[in-house]
């Protein structure tokens, strides 16, 4: 029964934002495009191999994307139409679109990685062992949760009016700067020493190790930090969950 | 909602055939491998067996002579030369836990990937030269080495029997000093003898147990290790009462629980040294046999595996060592994997594979006894950077063709061996020239405009002898001024210049038929050749008769007896064996 809906909820989630082209097009376009003009087109580094190492970086520029703006967006949105109230009082608990919108996430984690990893094999004469390929993919897919958990703590406490543009101010930076798009070593060392306290750098980071582009000092800490940044955006969730209860 | 299922089904199986149809990286012929001078390299799409675990297919990426990067897919800056290696397992150098090292030891353990040696007693005055090896990664030849230098004995006790006079421990208040003497003379561990003979049936004096327990103490107020050779099962019980961190032989007889449980309860480690156990059984290893190993096993290696104890032949002797170790290693007790090379029924380098094999046969897997013989042995003796392969660590590289880790004899099957990251020759034995290209000989050994072009310094004083020698490079020609003086058996001094960036590595002169030089002197001074398997050889001496007057000579080198410009390593210009105080001026000296 709980799994019939969960199954519809997210079959309409994915369905709704697939046909929102203002939301599907660029969180599915601006990766496959940045990673082809930088990652395929302009090889600035001769001395590793891009593709592959862009691979793992704009991988995780592509799964932010349908997270924080899956939900920062959507639920700004909802919680402005009303939906939320709405929500509160059908006889379905309040997790069930919450992990729905999770699982569309993930699903469009996964589109955005069968797309680069195409490109990459392709045209970039990316090669990994098999059990690379699939460590990528589950890294990404899993990978989008703590975006999903900062999503919804902004979409909790932006209105729906502010939402879309404070999700795209903090959106591009915070990839930028996590060496999402140049690697981090290009950048100045005190920007490099900046980008350990974001979460994205943790998940390239991984990332990076799986593909054999930089071995990471230790998986298991990364692991760690993205959970952390995980409950803590889920406790500001949950104020803000409360703070629009009581509005 | 069944054509939705339907739905799902097809896009997880799609996903699925999508991951299957992502390309993988080639696996090209291994053989296919361009010839490398240099110690940056990276090996691609190996099996790698790291020290402690296996990782299916990886890279691997030396840099200098430094494993920089390890993992599934390395990207790796042009121009580093890729070797491909699937389907082969790479491995640590191997360590062996136990050895005694003298003459050309160090070179033959290497030639059968063994990296480093922990020498359990041998001369101290070989301990500083050791040292500066193992902490460069230059070009070398030999295993590196960590030593016990001279071991702590009883007067009359094992350890004094073979030739060499040493000092001897009879008291408890003299152990201290004892200690720090053999720390002064360089020992990085201490080893003590625990031995009555009666594994040979004659009673030897040994050390007492206060004596033993004061010099352990000793030791660890220096903060170094103390082993100890106790040859009963009563007298590791007293090693190990009296604190020993490891026992470097299984012992004789029955190992009771009690000793077993102090043995754990202590955390000692133990060097089972099974190869000579079987030799003490009398039972042939079958190595000289073995047609992976038998092209590289030089004639005193061969001479020592098939060497006998006297007296040997125990039968029960290797049963009761195997039923021991299965029981420590059952009870968790860290295990070394160590041959005792060179003693009767062993050889350096050959014999630690026997010994993996032996490991397997008292009950470890494959993957145990590969740890044994290397991050164990690292990490018990406290080695950075060695017996792992991951980011940081020394390039100290073995090859294998096959799985090591289902088959543990496949270590025997070395394809390539790496130390600091340099290919190493490994030089064969059966007629055969070594199986990869060297690199070539330099043509130009020296014109000296612009500094001395490499030669250096060399004297007797290396043989204990008292000759001396300055070099200066000056008006485009090298000044020698040596001072030979008799003391050294065979007395010189002179200048010397390596093939190859300092080291004794072999290159390949075989284009090569004159050797020109230019040079000035008043006597008799001596060309030599430094050439052949080993680096340890004796070199090709050509003497040249000056005239006082720059003299232009075209010496023919077919010739000259004992020279083999298929692997010339080095030249020396000397003057000696005649005492006295000599100046040689050297202008130029090309190959041609």
């Amino acid at each position: 029964m709980v799994i019939g809906i969960l199954g519809r909820e997210t079959w309409g989630q994915f369905i709704s934002v697939w046909r929102t082209p203002e939301f599907a097009l660029p969180t599915l376009l601006f990766p496959a495009m940045f990673y082809v003009f930088f990652g395929l087109l302009f090889t600035m580094s001769r001395s590793m191999h891009m593709p592959t190492w862009l691979l793992a970086t704009y991988g995780v520029f592509g799964i932010m994307g349908p997270a924080l703006f899956g939900f920062g967006i959507g639920i700004a949105v909802e919680k402005g139409e009303g939906w939320l109230r709405l929500k509160r009082v059908a006889p379905v608990s309040p997790w069930v679109p919450l992990f729905a919108r999770t699982v569309m996430a993930m699903l469009f984690a996964l589109v955005v990685f069968v797309i680069l990893a195409s490109l990459g094999a392709l045209f970039g004469d990316v090669r990994m062992p098999r059990l690379d390929w699939v460590l990528l993919a589950v890294t990404l897919t899993v990978g989008a949760v703590p975006f999903c958990a900062m999503g919804l703590a902004a979409g909790l406490w932006l209105s729906p009016q502010a939402a879309p543009a404070v999700m795209n101010i903090v959106y591009l930076p915070l990839a930028f700067l996590s060496g999402l798009w140049i690697p981090l070593m290009a950048f100045p060392t005190w920007m490099q020493q900046l980008a350990v306290v974001l979460p994205p750098y943790h998940l390239a980071a991984i990332a990076l190790d799986v593909v054999g582009g930089k071995p990471a000092e230790s998986v298991p800490l990364h692991i760690t930090v993205l959970a952390a940044f995980t409950i803590v955006f889920l406790a500001i969730a949950a104020l803000g969950w409360r703070r629009a209860q009581e509005a | 909602m069944n054509r939705k299922l339907i739905g799902l089904l097809i896009a997880v199986i799609a996903f699925v055939v999508f991951l299957f149809l992502l390309p993988q990286p080639e696996a090209p012929e291994p053989d296919a491998w361009p010839v490398i001078d240099g110690n940056t390299f990276v090996l691609r799409g190996v099996r790698v067996f790291d020290g402690e675990r296996v990782h299916t297919a990886a890279d691997v990426l030396v840099t200098e002579g430094i494993v920089t990067a390890f993992s599934g897919k390395v990207p790796v800056p042009n121009g580093v030369p890729e070797l491909a290696a699937t389907g082969q397992t790479l491995l640590p150098a191997l360590l062996d836990a136990h050895t005694h090292n003298f003459g050309a030891s160090r070179e033959e353990a290497l030639r059968f990937g063994i990296g480093t040696q922990i020498d359990m007693f041998t001369a101290h005055t070989s301990l500083a030269a050791a040292r500066t090896q193992r902490d460069s990664v230059e070009r070398t030849e030999q295993a590196d080495m960590w030593s016990a230098g001279t071991m702590v004995t009883a007067p009359g006790g094992h350890g004094t029997q073979f030739g060499m006079a040493i000092p001897t421990l009879d008291n408890p208040a003299d152990s201290a000093a004892f200690v720090a003497e053999r720390i002064a003379e360089g020992s990085d561990f201490i080893k003590f003898t625990v031995e009555d003979g009666s594994g040979w049936g004659n009673g030897l004096p040994t050390l007492d147990a206060e004596t033993l327990a004061a010099a352990i103490a000793a030791a660890h107020a220096h903060s170094k290790l103390a082993v100890v050779h106790a040859g009963t099962a009563e007298e590791a019980a007293l090693a190990v009462e009296a604190g020993a961190d490891g026992l470097v032989h299984v012992f004789r007889g029955e190992m009771s629980p009690a000793l077993l449980a102090a043995i754990v309860e202590n955390d000692v480690f133990v060097i089972p040294t099974l190869t000579v156990m079987e030799s003490l059984a009398g039972q042939p290893n079958g190595l000289v046999d073995d047609a992976r190993l038998q092209p590289y096993i030089d004639p005193a290696q061969e001479d020592g595996l098939i060497r006998q104890f006297p007296g040997s032949g125990r039968e029960g002797i290797l049963t009761t060592a195997l039923a021991t170790v299965r029981a420590l290693h059952d009870a968790g007790v860290v295990l070394l994997a160590g041959s005792d090379a060179p003693n009767p029924g062993t050889a350096h380098g050959v014999s630690l594979h026997r010994e993996l094999e032996l490991l397997v046969e008292a009950g470890l897997s494959p993957q145990a006894a590969l740890a044994s013989a290397t991050s164990r042995v690292a990490d018990a003796f406290n080695l950075p950077a060695r017996g792992r392969i991951m980011k940081g660590a020394r390039a100290d590289l073995v090859l294998v063709a096959g799985n090591p880790l289902e088959d543990v004899a496949a270590t025997r099957a070395i394809t390539a061996v790496w130390k600091n990251g340099f290919r190493v020759q490994r030089a064969r034995f059966d007629g055969a020239t070594t199986e990869t290209d060297l690199p070539k000989a330099p043509a130009v050994l020296g014109v000296f405009d612009d500094g001395a072009d490499g030669w250096y310094a060399t004297t007797d004083s290396i043989m204990g002898g008292a000759s001396s020698v300055t070099l200066a490079a000056r008006d485009g020609a090298l000044v020698i001024d040596a001072e030979v003086k008799t003391g050294a058996p065979f007395p010189w001094a002179g200048a010397m210049r390596s093939m190859i960036d300092g080291g004794m590595a072999p290159t390949d002169a075989s284009a090569f038929e004159t050797l020109t030089i230019r040079i000035r002197g008043q006597g008799t001074v001596q060309l030599l050749f430094f050439s052949g398997a080993s680096a340890q050889g004796v070199p090709a001496v050509l003497p040249v008769q000056l005239e006082g007057s720059w003299q232009d000579l075209a010496l023919d080198l077919s010739g000259v007896a004992g020279l083999d410009l298929t692997r010339l390593r080095a030249v020396g210009l000397t003057a000696g064996p005649a005492p006295g105080a000599m100046r040689i001026e050297l202008d130029e000296m090309v190959l041609r």
